[in-house]
């Protein structure tokens, strides 16, 4: 079973141990979650040590119902939501008081790119850029944004061809 | 060889995209392709969208000092595992207390042993209570 051994600790009050197992296999597939909902690199770092504080807050408390893995994702897929809640006010105060939002550190890619995707409803722009991030791996996907693997595949399927009319005259060699 | 019609095509297309696609689907498009100027543009464009996302959209890396930081982040917050024992611990010290006392100083009949026994070991009892409540709080 995966995370046996995290498992095995936590059922032996052995915290510390089983947060280190934690932190080392699953922080970089975390911050990529956190990337693709906040797509923001500074914020998706910030809200990815927020969910494994939060996590380890509640690690006491943990059942083994389900894998620490589907847990732990949940937590910063809340935190990342609150955290987008939390800029969609700033900003509104920000157009209130007739400031500038601050600029994001984006994740680097084209501005093209990043157009194309903004214009994507939210999902499917998650589910994409997760996929490519996650080195196209639908299974991960589908773990950590919660979605069925069928429902993945479908949002990826619908967003590569929208990109793909925007992107025609664009794109093509 | 069967045939297959371009909406399967272009479905087929896209999940070759996604790396699942087997041998016998692929020589069945690769077939339909052969024969169709549309599916065959369709694939080259779902392709060049493909190659283009893929480089754009680099893993991240977290900085150096994340993994520092979670840990101090979580040292305010350390758990003493003690704590959950503390209860059973106590409750049988107290209830073997109580019984040794009884037994060694009460010059009375068994069933008066037994009831000063229990009234001690549920003063233990909540005394054990209290106090586990006062370290989970001076914890937190």
């Amino acid at each position: 079973m995966i995370d046996e051994d995290v498992n095995q600790l936590l059922r032996e009050g052995r915290w510390a141990g089983a947060f280190e197992l934690i932190l080392e296999r699953y922080q970089n597939k975390v911050f990529r979650l956190a990337v693709s909902i906040l797509q923001d690199l500074a914020r998706a770092e910030d809200a990815t040590q927020d969910g494994f504080v939060k996590l380890w807050q509640a690690l006491p408390d943990y059942d083994g119902r389900a894998a620490v893995s589907t847990w732990l994702y949940a937590i910063v897929r809340n935190t990342c939501l609150s955290a987008v809640r939390a800029q969609t006010h700033r900003a509104a105060d920000c157009l209130e008081d007739g400031r500038e939002p601050s600029a994001a550190e984006t994740i680097s890619k084209p501005a093209e790119v990043r157009q194309l995707l903004d214009r994507l409803p939210e999902v499917q722009r998650q589910v994409v850029t997760l996929f490519y991030l996650q080195e196209r791996s639908v299974r991960d996907v589908s773990q950590m944004l919660d979605l069925p693997e069928g429902t993945v595949k479908s949002h990826l399927h619908r967003a590569r061809r929208t990109l793909a009319e925007w992107a025609d005259n664009q794109w093509k060699q | 060889m069967e045939a297959m019609n371009c909406l399967e095509a272009q479905e087929k297309i896209l999940e070759n995209l996604d790396g699942a696609l087997t041998a016998t689907d692929q020589a069945h498009l690769q077939h339909h392709l052969s024969r169709c100027d549309a599916c065959t543009r369709f694939a080259e464009v779902q392709r060049a969208v493909d190659h283009k996302l893929a480089e754009s959209l680099r893993p991240p890396a977290l900085t150096g000092d994340f993994g520092p930081g979670v840990r101090r982040a979580i040292q305010p917050h350390r758990h003493n595992a003690w704590v959950g024992w503390l209860p059973d611990v106590a409750y049988i010290a107290g209830a073997g207390a109580a019984l040794v006392l009884c037994a060694a100083l009460l010059p009375m009949p068994a069933s008066a042993l037994l009831l000063g026994g229990g009234l001690i070991a549920i003063v233990a009892y909540a005394v054990e209570i209290a106090l586990v409540g006062a370290l989970e709080e001076a914890s937190e």
